[in-house]
C-alpha cells in the first residue's frame, strides 16, 4: 500500500509542502482524533485533506467512514476550474476503495441519484461487505430493476442497514442478519409475502425498524414479530395504488419490548397490534380520506385499542375524526389508564372538539395536554362547543399542564381558555405560545398578557406562561 | 473538608491546582471520572492532570448545561453547543485534548464536528488559510478532487 501511495506524489504545482516547523494546532492532535473529525465529513472532503500537509497525507486512508454522494458533484462552487462529470465520481469511488485501508471501514454510505451504473455499484457494495463493514447506507435512484449483491443479505458484521431504492427488493434464498440492530427501508417495493417475511424473520436482535413509503401492494399478510424491537416507524402515505383499494396488506405487529411506535398513513394497509405492554411513546397520523370512511374508522379504532398501555401519545385530528366515524365507537375505545401526555399534532377544527372531549373521558390519568398547532384561526366556535358532560376525570384530578401553540388571541381561543380555567382543578401551568402574527407586536402582546392574567380560574396555583 | 461538602458533590482539581466543586452527575459525564467514582478509587478531590483551570472551567460549563437541559428543547442545546465550540484554534486544541483525555463524548463530538465544518465543502486553499494561516501556490478549488486526484498520473 505504501509503495503505491509513494507513487502518489503530486506534480510540482500540487506539491505538498513540509511545514513541520510551524505546524498548526489542529494538525498536532493525535490520529484517532483527526480520524474522528474526518468521520463527520463526506469522503470527497476527507480525501482533499491529503494536500494540507505531510501530516494529513495518509490520514484519509484509515478514516472509518466512507461516504460517497454524487449530488456533491453539482453542489460545488460555480466558477470551478474543472467542471465535473459522472465518470469522475465513479473513478473517484474506485480510487478511494483501492487505496483505503479497508480493515478500518466501519460505515459505507453510497448515494447515487444521478450516476447509476449497476455493475459498478454492485462491485462497490460487494467490496464494502468484504471488508466486514458494520453500517451500510445505500440511496440508489435506479433506472432499471437493480438486484443488490447477495452477500449483503447474509453479512455477519452488519449492525445497521439502510436501503432507499425505487425498485423491487429482491432477496436471495438465504437471508441472515445475526447482528443487525437497525433496518431502514425506503421506497422499495416488497416482492411477495414469503420473501418479506423471510427478511423480517432473519434479524434476531433487531431494535429499530423503519419502513418509509414502501410499496406493499404485492403483500397480503405480514407479521412483524420481533421480541427485541424497541422502535418501529411505518410511514405509509400512499404513492402507489389507489385509495379505493382497501384490501391492502394485513400487518401484524407483535413486539413485547417495543417502546416507540410511529405510524402515519391512510390505514389502507391494516395494522394489528399485539402485546405492546412496554410501549411508552406512540405517534399516530391518519389523514382523513373521503372514500371508505367506515372501514377506515374501524381500523383506526383497532389501532387505538392496541395502544391501550401507552404513556405518551401524539395524534392527528384526522385520526380522532376517523375514530368517531365508526358506529358506537365509545363502546370500543379502551381506557388509556397509563396515558399521561397527549399531544394534538394538527390544528383543531370545530367538529373535532366534541370528539376530543370524548377521548379525554377515556384518559383518566392525563397530566399534560398539548395543542401543538393550536386552533384553526379561520373558524370561530364559542363556549357552547366546549360543554362537557361529565367533566373528564383528568380535569378534576390530574391535568397539570396545558400548552396552546399558534395563539392568535381570537374569540375561539379565549372561549377555550375560559372553559379550561373554569374546569381544571389542579392545573399548574398554562403555556401559551403566540403565533407569528402576534409575535412581532410587543404592545399587543403586553395587552394580551394583562387580559390573560385576569381570566377567572379554579386552580389557584395555576401559572400562565406566555412566550 | 469532606464533612462540609454537600452530598453528591465532588471536587475537581485542575493541573494548576485550582479546585472546582461540581455535582457528581455533572462530573461523571466524563467517563474517566465516572470509572474512578464507580471503582471507589476517588477520594473527595479528584485530580484532573493535563487540564488547566481555564479549560476545566469550560468543560464543566458544557457538562452542566448538558446535564440541566436533558428535558429542554434540543434546539436550545444545539445553539449552546455551536456557540460553545466557536473558539480559537488554541482553545479548541486544549478542549479537544481535555475531552478526549477525560472521555467526555458529547463534548468531543461537538468539538470535532466543529472542526469538520471548517473543512466541509471548502477548497484546500481555504482550509490551509484557516488551519495554517497561509495558502498553497496554486488555488485548488473544491472540485479538484474529482478531476485531478483521479485522472492525473502521479509521478
Amino acid at each position: 500500500m505504501h509503495i503505491l501511495m509513494d507513487n502518489f506524489k503530486h506534480r510540482k504545482m500540487y506539491e505538498v509542502q513540509d511545514i513541520s516547523v510551524d505546524e498548526d494546532q489542529i494538525s498536532n492532535l493525535p490520529d484517532c482524533i483527526l480520524h474522528h473529525i474526518l468521520s463527520f465529513l463526506p469522503t470527497k472532503d476527507v480525501v482533499a485533506t491529503c494536500l494540507l500537509s505531510t501530516r494529513w497525507k495518509y490520514l484519509w486512508s484509515s478514516v472509518p467512514i466512507l461516504d460517497f454522494d454524487d449530488s456533491l458533484l453539482y453542489s460545488s462552487e460555480v466558477n470551478d476550474l474543472y467542471p465535473p462529470e459522472m465518470t469522475c465520481f465513479m473513478n473517484f469511488v474506485e480510487r478511494v476503495l483501492l487505496f483505503h485501508d479497508g480493515s478500518s471501514m466501519k460505515k459505507f454510505r453510497l448515494s447515487c441519484r444521478v450516476c447509476f451504473n449497476a455493475s459498478r455499484i454492485h462491485a462497490w457494495v460487494s467490496a464494502a461487505i468484504k471488508q466486514k463493514v458494520q453500517e451500510l447506507d445505500l440511496c440508489l435512484f435506479v433506472e432499471e430493476p437493480f438486484i443488490l449483491p447477495c452477500c449483503v443479505f447474509y453479512c455477519e458484521s452488519l449492525t445497521a442497514v439502510k436501503i432507499e431504492m425505487n425498485c423491487v427488493l429482491e432477496l436471495p434464498t438465504c437471508v441472515s442478519f445475526p447482528r443487525l440492530r437497525t433496518l431502514y427501508l425506503a421506497l422499495v417495493t416488497f416482492l411477495d409475502d414469503d420473501s418479506t417475511q423471510k427478511l423480517l424473520s432473519s434479524c434476531p436482535v433487531l431494535q429499530e425498524l423503519t419502513i418509509l413509503d414502501c410499496d406493499w401492494m404485492n403483500l397480503k399478510r405480514i407479521s412483524v414479530s420481533i421480541p427485541t424491537l424497541k422502535s418501529l416507524t411505518i410511514d405509509d402515505l400512499p404513492y402507489f395504488g389507489s385509495a379505493d383499494e382497501l384490501n391492502g396488506c394485513q400487518i401484524k405487529i407483535d413486539a413485547a419490548n417495543l417502546i416507540f411506535l410511529t405510524y402515519s398513513g391512510y390505514l389502507l394497509n391494516e395494522i394489528f397490534l399485539f402485546n405492546l405492554s412496554s410501549l411508552v411513546n406512540a405517534s399516530i397520523y391518519v389523514p382523513i380520506m373521503c372514500e371508505r370512511q367506515k372501514e377506515i374508522a374501524y381500523r383506526a379504532v383497532n389501532l387505538l385499542r392496541g395502544l391501550n398501555s401507552v404513556k405518551s401519545m401524539r395524534i392527528s385530528t384526522g385520526a380522532i375524526e376517523s375514530l368517531f366515524l365508526a358506529d358506537n365507537v365509545l363502546d370500543h375505545l379502551p381506557i388509556f389508564q397509563k396515558l399521561t401526555y397527549l399531544e394534538l399534532s394538527v390544528e383543531i377544527e370545530k367538529h373535532i372538539v366534541k370528539k376530543l372531549m370524548n377521548l379525554l373521558q377515556y384518559s383518566p390519568n392525563l397530566e399534560s395536554l398539548v395543542f401543538a398547532e393550536g386552533f384553526n384561526p379561520r373558524v370561530c366556535f364559542g363556549e357552547d362547543d366546549w360543554i362537557l358532560k361529565p367533566v373528564p376525570k383528568c380535569f378534576l384530578a390530574c391535568l397539570k399542564s396545558v400548552s396552546l401553540h399558534n395563539f392568535h388571541w381570537n374569540c375561539t381561543e379565549v372561549c377555550f381558555l375560559n372553559f379550561l380555567l373554569k374546569n381544571t382543578f389542579v392545573l399548574e401551568r398554562l403555556n401559551i405560545f403566540c403565533s407569528k402574527s402576534l409575535f412581532g407586536d410587543a404592545k399587543e402582546q403586553k395587552e394580551v398578557i394583562d387580559q390573560l392574567q385576569m381570566l377567572p380560574r379554579v386552580s389557584t396555583s395555576c401559572v400562565i406562561m406566555f412566550s | 473538608m469532606s464533612s462540609s461538602l454537600e452530598k453528591n458533590m465532588l471536587i475537581l482539581r485542575s493541573s494548576d491546582g485550582e479546585e472546582f466543586i461540581v455535582p457528581e452527575v455533572v462530573a461523571v459525564m466524563s467517563k474517566a471520572i465516572k470509572n474512578m467514582v464507580e471503582d471507589e478509587c476517588a477520594s473527595n478531590t479528584i485530580p484532573v492532570p493535563n487540564v488547566d483551570a481555564n479549560i476545566l472551567a469550560m468543560v464543566i460549563e458544557f457538562c452542566k448545561k448538558h446535564d440541566e437541559s436533558e428535558a429542554e428543547a434540543a434546539s436550545d442545546l444545539k445553539t449552546f453547543d455551536s456557540e460553545f465550540v466557536n473558539r480559537g484554534q488554541e482553545a479548541l486544541y486544549d478542549l479537544i485534548t481535555a475531552a478526549n483525555f477525560r472521555d467526555v463524548k458529547e463534548l468531543l463530538d461537538a468539538l470535532c464536528q466543529n472542526v469538520a465544518e471548517m473543512i466541509k465543502g471548502k477548497s484546500v486553499h481555504h482550509i490551509r488559510i484557516q488551519f495554517l494561516g497561509y495558502q498553497l501556490f496554486e488555488i485548488l478549488t473544491s472540485n479538484f478532487i474529482w478531476n485531478i486526484w483521479c485522472d492525473r498520473d502521479f509521478d
